[in-house]
């Protein structure tokens, strides 16, 4: 078990700048979950850690440990590749007591280890089979074993879960869920995937062109997005942006786009009076957005104040039932919104809609380059 | 269904008749070398030829034994042959595997370069090849063959193995070096089993072109008791009479033990080829 620690960590291929000086720490026991669209630099990151990949510059640090010069294997950590990366002509016992072998364990010792965590992971009636006589979901299993067999200090996943099916996918974000809790290891995860991300990380890092775009638990990103890449990258369907400025009129604050214009709550007019007059990129979630004619019907309470200058109008031009929910794209001026809606809602494409949004979870981003968070607290 | 015409509408016995047919003309040379081998001297000439021997007798084998050096040309031949395979083996797997695993400037053109080399016919090299080995005191010395060999078999050994290297993927290596392997170990352990059928490949093509070989031996090697089969026997026909039944002996003797060892070799060759598969 160890803390690991990314300082100023770099990583150049020739030219290319993959992991521009990133800083980070993951505590003793974190599910650490790298997350972020391809050639984002996590991948490359995670082999860092692992000591695939030499550093550029900057400092690993695993335990007190700098690490920066040792090989793999005195890193003592473990991996699972994501297309598992089993020695196909060896057992599968084979493959979970390779890493104890080569560590020095005797016959003896290695067995009961090999018979431990195959137990865990239930898949002691495969131990004598090969790599190619098992399903992708058992091979998923094998490849965790070999990694939790010899209880390393940190365990390394590179998109461990793409090649499996989604259903599949579901069961073992969970099982994987479990074996953190179960061996309170520290655990690196790196995937492209948001939902993983959210589901399985208690500490989510949002990576981009090689930078760090922000860290927190998953709640934490989803309430309170940093920047617009993330706001748009952690949620799906993905929020609603919108360009539009920030009015001040006789009868409050307003954000005024081009085919709307709503109020925003007095709650957040201070916090945004620095960018009164300047354009912005409005945010909302497909969530934070309801139907007013089922907000009245049901007197809703989920707003506190059903203001009726908070509504937007557009024409439904696609729906997408899903059972519990629906989504439902919505036409507004030359955008289209996306919202998450009650499938018990009566809806036909072509007809026209009114949309409460719930300003209070209004989301407001810089329009100039950073496209950063404008803070309200 | 109609069926297609033309040659595959032969039908499957048609082709097994044909197929029978080519085996018979390129297997009957073999065939009518061993049974001279086992002829009396009188019967080899009779006319008309007798298909199998109608005495069979083992004096051809006593007096090739006996009167020529076959023994000592047969242990030269093995030894000339496994320090090859051995040679091409550690130089082949080595040079391949840096030409796939090694990130270096114009890797691919020095790829290439290797295949081409290999469109040398080994006759127009032989005489360069036999001044070199003179200026550095090899010549007449089973060194030189063994270099020679060597030579001749590396670019198509490191071709070879370099397809096989390539088609193991680089996670496998990754996850041994992470579970504890040195690189040595992980290529050991990892790399060299599933390039087996490959590594039995170029080991096999390196024997039979140096067990084979006479042009390079008859240039580079000028003492009788340092000879190898092929040029050894050979030399048998410089006799005022050409023993044909002693030569045939000899003949089968080069021939035999070695098909023997590959029909062994070629079931663990397609036993390797079975394991190869890496992700289903």
């Amino acid at each position: 078990m160890a803390k690991i620690t990314l300082s100023k960590l770099t990583k150049r291929f020739g030219e290319y700048e993959a992991v521009k000086g990133i800083d980070l720490t993951i505590a003793d026991g974190e599910f650490a979950v790298l997350v972020g669209p391809s050639g984002c630099g996590k991948s490359t990151t995670l082999r860092m850690i692992a000591g695939l990949e030499e550093i550029t510059s900057g400092e690993i640090t695993i335990g007190d440990t700098v690490v920066n010069d040792l090989a793999p294997k005195h890193r003592d950590i473990a991996m699972v590749f994501q297309e598992y990366a089993l020695y196909p002509h060896m057992t599968v016992r084979k493959n979970l007591a390779f890493g104890l072998k080569m560590r020095g364990y005797k016959k003896g010792e290695q067995a009961p280890l090999v018979q431990e965590a195959a137990n865990m992971l239930g898949i002691s009636e495969l131990l004598e089979r090969k790599p190619r006589e098992l399903s992708g979901g058992q091979r998923q299993r094998v490849a965790l074993g070999r990694a939790i067999v010899r209880k390393p200090k940190a365990f390394l996943f590179d998109e461990p879960l793409s090649n499996l099916d989604a259903k599949l996918r579901v069961q073992m974000r969970a099982e994987l869920s479990r074996l953190h809790r179960r061996l309170a290891t520290t655990m690196i995860y790196v995937t492209h995937d948001q939902v993983e991300a959210m589901t399985m990380g208690t500490k989510i890092v949002i990576m981009k062109d090689g930078l760090i775009q922000q860290v927190g638990s998953p709640m934490e990103v989803y309430r309170r997005p940093l920047n617009q890449f993330v706001a748009g990258f952690i949620g799906s369907p993905a929020m609603n942006f919108f360009k539009a400025m920030l009015v001040q009129r006789a009868e409050g604050v307003y954000v005024e786009a081009a085919s709307f214009r709503v109020p925003v709550p007095e709650r957040l007019c201070g916090p945004y009076q620095c960018v009164l007059g300047r354009e912005v990129i409005f945010g909302i979630r497909p969530e934070d957005i309801h139907s007013f004619e089922l907000l009245q019907q049901q007197q809703s309470a989920i707003l506190p104040e059903c203001r009726a200058d908070s509504m937007i109008c557009g024409e439904v031009e696609v729906i997408e039932p899903l059972g519990p929910e629906m989504l439902v794209l919505v036409k507004c001026g030359d955008q289209t919104t996306v919202v998450r809606l009650d499938p018990r809602l009566d809806l036909e494409v072509g007809q026209d809609i009114n949309l409460q949004l719930d300003m209070e979870k209004m989301h407001l981003f810089d329009a100039a380059h950073p496209h950063a968070r404008i803070e309200a607290p | 269904m109609k069926r297609a015409n033309g040659f595959f509408n032969l039908g499957r016995q048609k082709v097994y008749w044909l197929a029978l047919l080519l085996v018979l003309f390129s297997a009957f040379p073999f065939f009518w070398m061993v049974s001279t081998a086992f002829k009396p001297l009188r019967e080899i000439f009779v006319y008309p030829p007798t298909f199998l021997p109608q005495n069979a007798t083992l004096e051809n084998f006593g007096r090739l034994f006996e009167q020529t050096r076959f023994i000592a040309y047969f242990k030269n031949s093995i030894i000339v042959s496994s320090s090859a395979v051995l040679l091409t083996m550690i130089f082949g797997a080595a040079g391949a595997y840096s030409l796939t695993r090694f990130r270096f400037k114009g890797r691919d053109k020095i790829a290439n370069l290797i295949l081409f080399t290999y469109m040398f016919a080994p006759i127009m090299i032989v005489i360069p090849f036999y001044v070199l080995i003179k200026q550095m005191g090899l010549a007449n010395t089973h060194f030189a063959l063994v270099l020679a060999y060597t030579a001749l078999c590396l670019p198509f050994s490191l071709w070879m193995l370099r397809a096989f290297f390539q088609g193991i993927p680089l996670a496998l290596e990754e996850a041994a070096l992470i579970d504890g392997a040195s690189r040595l170990q992980a290529v050991l352990h990892v790399i060299f089993p599933l390039a087996l059928p490959g590594l039995i490949a170029t080991g096999i093509f390196t024997f039979i072109l140096a067990w084979n070989d006479y042009i390079f031996c008859r240039i580079l090697i000028s003492s009788d008791e340092l000879k190898t089969l092929p040029v050894g026997i050979a030399d048998l026909y410089n006799a005022t009479v050409i023993d044909w039944g002693m030569i045939m002996a000899g003949g089968m003797l080069i021939t035999v033990p070695v098909l023997i060892f590959f029909m062994y070799i070629q079931r663990y060759l397609i036993a390797g080829w079975g394991a190869g598969a890496i992700k289903g």
